[in-house]
């Protein structure tokens, strides 16, 4: 990312709107031959840092919500409907509800793994956003020096 | 299970009245020398049912639907945050990134299906079981009435020996009691017991399938502790010491050619790309500098793709995040169709079997038990179709 802005303003930038300082956070660079390479915005590079650092946030929410869902699941007791024990600790659990309810317990603790590793998977998704749109505004601030060197 | 507790409570304790009266007709039947069951064994019977504790299923129906509707609340946004993303972002690796959104958006989707499915399924359960207890309830208390001419029990040898009752209205009398009791007690044993047997048969879909990206998964858990680490020190450090162009350029470009732990130019910087950034910035890096460094349009199409393999084998975190948005797209449609299909055609069977089971009386309370099933399976699609529609609009 570094490497390609820089590059880019070195080979010429055609456009670079609010380097990043700007208030919109917003930033925008791309060369000619690329676009004419492409004939599109093939070679187009920008970037609202802020929307995508919002949108990692999101992710980062989302995470810690379903990982609270899957602790709370994780720690609730399911199947208690068969310990007939619980209410009468002198009557015999009935062995054909107590192994329906183990099953159901281990249903219930899959879908708290499988809860659990969403919210890993969105933290992860999350920070991978958030470096990202840190790494293009470094990048950003990067080039700008390096065109000040150059100018220098 | 919408009546309350206390209402089964009052129609139980009418049941074990009920049980108690019948025991004691049928301890005056043998008096006059009417076989019949024990009072002990009718009592095991009516504890067969007792033993099932529909309140505590209703709780756990009560604490899915809660995370349920949690986890939903998220859900719903995740289409959002894909528009948010193709709005503000603009990339090669932007499309990288909205690709690893799509993925996790599709696992997400997948496990609040499991989630609804697993929710509806035990609330319904709750539901019919409540159903077939209250009609048991009803049907023993029912058991203690009065007998023919509306003689009470202890009365009852009496009036046969006065002939105001004949003995055989006495015997069959109590004999179709008996087996009224005894198939009551079967049917709501099998009954709770077959609607048990389905939620265990969606518990064995549910084991039977992966989870698409549980290795990456766990992979890119370890990756996030670390990357929140690397992200505060790359953040400062990247801009300090990439004081000459030229030289970011020499090190970006060595991060895509060679395997990101290769770099070593700038300790500080290499951290970042380890932890956190594996698949975003294995995203970014390759695909900006393929469209930078590869000076033509042409080559930073090209450079991407072999940019990102590269990456990928680099880094076992990397590769657990990758595999996650690639497989996810792979795997995450697999994974939900058969889901549904599995859900919506285990789901009918639940109702079916428990009207085929349980005797008339019972079978007709959970008439009702279908149409709250029935209503469960549309709504999980409209819940993906909101996604695809969602999807498909930002397309």
């Amino acid at each position: 990312m570094l490497v390609t802005i820089a590059g880019i303003c070195r080979r010429g930038v055609s456009r670079v709107d609010g380097a990043g300082d700007s208030d919109a956070g917003r930033i925008a660079a791309g060369t000619d031959a690329g676009r004419i390479a492409a004939g599109t915005d093939a070679g187009r590079v920008a970037m609202d840092a802020e929307q995508v650092a919002a949108v990692a946030s999101f992710y980062r929410r989302s995470s810690l919500v379903v990982n609270a869902v899957a602790d709370d699941l994780a720690a609730r007791d399911f199947g208690r409907w068969a310990r007939s024990d619980l209410v009468d600790p002198s009557a015999e659990p009935d062995p054909v509800l107590s192994s329906l309810a183990s099953a159901y317990a281990e249903m219930s603790a899959t879908l708290s793994r499988r809860l659990r590793e969403q919210s890993r998977a969105a933290a992860a998704l999350a920070d991978r956003l958030r470096l990202s749109a840190e790494t293009v505004s470094a990048g950003d601030a990067d080039a700008a020096a390096g065109v000040a060197g150059e100018t220098r | 299970m919408r009546r309350g507790v206390d209402s089964l409570s009052t129609l139980r304790q009418d049941a074990h009245a009920g049980v108690a009266e019948l025991i004691e007709f049928l301890g005056a039947g043998r008096l006059m020398g009417l076989a019949g069951p024990e009072g002990a064994t009718i009592r095991t019977g009516l504890q067969m049912v007792d033993a099932f504790d529909i309140a505590a299923l209703s709780a756990d129906a009560r604490a899915l639907v809660a995370a349920h509707r949690a986890v939903s609340d998220q859900l719903h946004h995740l289409p959002e945050q894909r528009v948010r993303l193709d709005d503000g972002w603009h990339s090669a690796a932007a499309t990288r990134a909205v690709d690893a959104v799509i993925g996790h958006q599709r696992r997400a989707e997948s496990d609040l299906y499991v989630l609804h499915t697993l929710t509806d399924a035990t609330a319904a359960a709750a539901s019919g079981i409540d159903r077939l207890m209250r009609s048991f309830y009803l049907a023993v208390a029912r058991l203690g009435t009065p007998i023919a001419a509306e003689t009470p029990p202890a009365e009852l040898p009496e009036a046969v020996l006065g002939g105001r009752v004949p003995l055989g209205v006495v015997a069959e009398d109590l004999r179709s009691r008996v087996e009224l009791f005894t198939s009551c007690v079967d049917a709501t044993v099998r009954g709770i017991t077959g609607i048990l047997e389905i939620l265990n048969r969606s518990l064995d879909g549910i084991d039977a399938e992966p989870y698409p990206g549980g290795e990456g998964v766990t992979g890119s858990t370890e990756s996030a502790g670390s990357t929140e680490h690397s992200v505060p020190r790359s953040v400062p450090v990247g801009p300090a010491d990439l004081a000459a162009v030229d030289s970011v350029v020499g090190e970006t470009a060595s991060a895509v050619a060679v395997p990101v732990p290769g770099e070593e130019p700038v300790p500080g910087r290499e951290e970042p790309v380890p932890g956190g950034g594996e698949p975003g910035r294995g995203e970014d890096v390759p695909f900006q500098l393929g469209g930078a460094v590869g000076t033509h349009g042409d080559d930073a199409v090209t450079a991407p793709d072999t940019g990102v393999p590269q990456d990928v084998p680099a880094h076992p975190e990397s590769g657990g995040a990758d595999p996650g948005s690639g497989a996810l797209e792979s795997g995450g449609p697999d994974r939900e169709r058969p889901d549904p299909e599995r859900a919506e055609s285990g789901w009918p069977d639940p109702e079916r079997p428990d009207p085929e089971r349980p005797d008339p009386e019972i079978s007709g309370p959970d008439g009702p038990q279908p149409v709250s099933s029935s209503a469960t399976d549309p709504s999980p699609e409209p819940e993906r179709s909101a996604g695809d529609l969602a999807l498909a609009g930002d397309q």
